[in-house]
């Protein structure tokens, strides 16, 4: 997948002002894989170690996807001293097949490192990611 | 009262693949069990063995999250709109 730099600075930003808890987001695009808009969202868990979005900001990013003609196409956060890989708690509660999971890796806050998912039935696929 | 209905990716298959479905119920519980027999097996997907909402799932009607407004018991309008979304989390 393509993700512009500067969404990609959002989402480094929106990590880096929630830290040390997890920052959390939604992509909204057009298909499978695309993102165009990056919907910060409030973590209603506010820990280091987990996440949930505030259920009134997925409302809102959804509202806002149709408004646009467009959908929630993944979901983005933040590992704060962990690599971008999903943890067994992402991969057990991934809720939508069809969304494409970003990670960002915060162990070295001064290089974090963006990686990109696919958790389909328990079965997980590393989504090549291309920043341009 | 007859309203639409949003559903996540996640029930459509109870829903022959739509996205938006209607359903009728002067409350949302009402609406609910109406949205079950229209699309069976979806209900228990958003009601938990006890009767109340899942806690994976949020409900809207209109603007609002039911957790405050009146829950189950939260009065539906004529072409109010319902949406159902998954709780996203992980760790």
């Amino acid at each position: 997948m393509n993700l512009s730099s500067s969404l990609v600075d959002e989402m480094v930003e929106h990590a880096r002002a929630c830290f040390p808890n997890e920052a959390c987001g939604l992509l909204v695009g057009s298909g499978r894989a695309s993102v165009v808009t990056f919907h910060r969202c409030a973590n209603v868990d506010a820990s280091p170690s987990s996440f949930t979005i505030d259920p009134t900001d997925h409302y809102r990013a959804m509202k806002q996807a149709d408004g646009a003609g467009m959908e929630i196409t993944g979901v983005f956060h933040s590992h704060t001293h962990s690599a971008p890989y999903p943890s067994p708690t992402d991969r057990r509660q991934a809720s939508d097949p069809e969304w494409v999971h970003l990670i960002l890796g915060m162990a070295d806050v001064a290089q974090p490192e963006l990686r990109a998912w696919w958790l389909e039935d328990g079965k997980l696929t590393e989504e090549p990611l291309v920043v341009e | 009262m007859k309203a639409t209905v949003r559903v996540p990716t996640v029930l459509r298959p109870h829903t022959g693949g739509a996205a938006v479905v209607e359903a009728e119920g002067v409350t949302l519980g009402a609406l609910l069990t109406d949205l079950g027999e229209r699309h069976p097996g979806i209900t228990e997907r958003i009601l938990d063995p006890g009767g109340g909402l899942h806690r994976f799932v949020n409900v809207f009607v209109g603007d609002e999250d039911v957790r405050y407004l009146e829950g189950l018991d939260t009065p539906i309008s004529e072409g109010t709109e319902v949406s159902i979304l998954p709780a996203v989390a992980g760790g």
